[in-house]
């Protein structure tokens, strides 16, 4: 029974279909619900044209399932699919940088999910997809990818024997969202504020149908005009508004786990959505603590994760542990999972000279600004206005610009009102570019740039760094120590 | 300073400057050309009294910017133009008013090509173009030669694979 061929779950078959419907809904809402009893010749043609069609699609959908299958072995996953050009796709599991397991609120009762592989290759073939599989399925290959990357690989048929719950033992969980971080969140992205456009649409829409500001004028002026009803209204609204933020916050970042063993980082986030995101430690590439204004003032942070592959469309490569942690906690997390990654607090100032540097370069938006005021024939002053805010922006700039090299840990500080921070390690530096104009050369001051293995490639810049530090990073980086390795020439 | 990097010694072929000279004198002479058409038609037809102005004015900048790169900048570019390739690192240093030095470890090197346009076959140079896992490289100029001797150095070099930690 070794290295079996392995189908999806047939539970694929219906939702694919259940896609084809929800696609085509309003069509078949149209002309098979509505206009049903219609006998007109271009209504039973597009009857007949629909039945036809999702027929031909079922069975389609059918096919396409029978011939999906793949194969897990100790090394590689293979996967076999396509109906008229058959393709075949070898992933070596050593390769694989991250693990992606969604669980929809639909799938969660059939205790089916679906999982992607993505190795860091630029490549599209480069990742699997196994749209729906059974949870142990899920759980033997995420073990088997563990089991082969850390260097023991177990024979696949043991591990399926062993208990699911004896491998997550190890497992130790270092954040969950509590009530407090719910709160807090919501606060913070500003989610209750969204009822309020909602609300205001509807009271348009409810005032086109039937007119309340008529009806209010004459019948219940007065009783609006009363204080008591306006602050008990104004005050239902805000209790609603918050509520309404603190679900639809619990909703998005509710039940967010993060956890880790001793060799891997697992997110877990979702209520309706489960989704569980599998890193490998040592393919953390880089870490970013984001902090904008707002958080800033509350002492709340985000951490993201950089990686090579790619993870989700709206979550640009980067995943993010819970994005409203509090500072320390943030601290704390980055120390427990990822040990080789460490945040140094006191960081180098930019030179003075950089200062000066900044000053000097041309204000471009407050140019522009002031000459489309000009042609616009609007009051100049508010040109000035633009002119504070850009030179005040770039003097914070300067202060919260920071840098320093760290044993292998190098780590870049910037931001004017947000603060971000940039932690990578030497060896996962991919390229390293060092820039001087003519007056920063004056100034003896350059611009590093660095870049990040991920997808796509991450740059990170830090502007008016001392020219002598530039030279000696350029030396700290030609000092990597590589581990060499001989390919097999092929 | 210069010191600093002395071991980016090897340079681009002094034959570059030719080639750039004549691929700017080619670009600022369609330039020059769609100004000269566009003041005709304008002429022909009557369209706008402003437009000739503007013109004139973009004639003169593309006249000012065409001497600065037909005359002055392939010689500076040439002059500038580092290289330095060893079994660790890809180093390139380029541009004197604008400096700007690049340092590519050779494991994170994916592929290398030679690219040759027909002005740079005609004085028997071509480009060198050094694909990494994020951006891409290009040596400029260098001739045939060296560019097919260099290629496969790099290739060689980049068959050593790192560990992946």
């Amino acid at each position: 029974m070794r290295h079996r061929k392995q189908r999806l779950h047939p539970l694929y078959i219906f939702l694919e279909f259940a896609t084809t419907l929800r696609n085509f809904s309003v069509a078949i809402i149209y002309f098979i619900v509505l206009k049903f009893n219609v006998d007109s010749g271009f209504y039973i043609f597009m009857r007949y044209f629909l039945y036809i069609y999702l027929i031909l699609n079922f069975i389609y959908i059918i096919i396409r399932w029978l011939t999906t299958s793949y194969i897990l072995n100790e090394d590689y996953i293979q996967m076999n699919f396509g109906i008229i050009s058959r393709q075949r796709r070898n992933i070596p599991l050593i390769q694989i940088q991250n693990i992606q397991q969604q669980t929809t609120a639909v799938l969660r009762p059939f205790n089916v999910t679906s999982v992607i592989l993505e190795t860091g290759s630029v490549n599209k073939n480069a990742s699997i997809k196994l749209n729906v599989i059974s949870k142990q399925q899920a759980d033997l290959i995420t073990n088997t990818i563990g089991r082969s990357q850390s260097g023991t690989p177990i024979e696949i048929n043991k591990l399926e024997r062993m208990d699911n719950e004896n491998l997550q033992t190890k497992r130790t969980v270092h954040f969950t969202t509590t009530k407090k971080d719910i709160i807090k969140a919501s606060f913070t992205s500003l989610q209750f504020l969204v009822l309020i456009p909602i609300l205001v649409s509807m009271y348009f829409r409810v005032n086109e149908l039937y007119n309340i500001e008529a009806q209010v004028d004459h019948w219940i002026a007065n009783l609006l005009m009363s204080w008591i009803f306006i602050i008990i209204s104004a005050s239902l609204l805000v209790i609603v508004s918050i509520i309404f933020g603190i679900v639809m916050t619990y909703f998005k970042y509710g039940k967010f786990i993060v956890s880790s063993d001793s060799k891997h980082i697992f997110i877990q986030k979702g209520v309706f959505n489960e989704k569980v995101f599998t890193i490998k430690k040592h393919h953390v590439q880089a870490i970013k603590i984001e902090q904008s204004l707002i958080k800033r003032l509350l002492g709340i942070a985000e951490v993201k994760l950089v990686t090579a592959g790619e993870i989700d469309k709206e979550e640009n490569t980067f995943s993010s542990l819970y994005p409203y942690l509090p500072i320390q906690k943030a601290y704390l997390l980055i120390q427990e999972l990822t040990p080789n990654f460490t945040v140094v607090h006191t960081m180098e100032r930019l030179p003075k000279t950089a200062l000066w540097m900044n000053l000097l370069r041309i204000p471009w938006f407050g140019i522009i600004f002031t000459i489309l005021l000009f042609i616009l024939n609007i009051d100049l002053w508010w040109s000035a206005v633009i002119f504070i805010l850009a030179y005040g922006g770039r003097f914070l700039q300067y202060l919260n610009t920071g840098y320093i090299i760290n044993g292998e840990i190098l780590q870049f500080k910037s931001g004017t009102f947000s603060k971000n921070v940039f932690i990578t390690r030497r060896e996962k530096i991919i390229e390293v570019r060092l820039k001087r104009s003519w007056l920063q050369k004056q100034f003896k001051i350059a611009t590093l740039k660095t870049v990040n293995r991920s997808k796509p490639v991450h740059h990170e810049m830090i502007e008016d760094i001392p020219w002598k530090f530039g030279e000696s990073f350029i030396k700290w980086f030609e000092k990597r120590p590589v581990k060499i390795v001989k390919s097999n020439s092929k | 300073m210069e010191d600093e990097f002395h071991y980016q010694q090897n340079r681009i072929s002094k034959k570059i400057i030719t080639v750039l000279r004549i691929s700017y004198s080619i670009g600022y002479l369609i330039i020059f050309l769609v100004l000269f058409s566009v003041l005709l038609i304008n002429y022909y037809f009557g369209w706008y009294v402003w437009l000739p102005i503007v013109i004139y004015s973009l004639f003169c900048i593309a006249l000012i910017s065409g001497i600065w790169s037909i005359l002055f900048k392939p010689v500076f570019f040439q002059k500038h133009w580092r290289y330095h390739i060893d079994e660790q690192y890809v180093r390139l240093k380029y541009g004197h008013i604008n400096e700007t030095f690049i340092i590519v470890p050779m494991t994170k090197i994916q592929f290398v090509s030679i690219a040759q346009g027909p002005i740079l076959r005609k004085y028997k140079l071509c480009t060198i173009n050094i694909g990494t896992m994020g951006s891409s490289l290009s040596i400029p100029g260098l001739t045939k030669e060296e560019g097919v001797e260099l290629s496969k150095q790099i290739a060689q070099f980049a068959k050593i694979k790192e560990v992946e930690q």
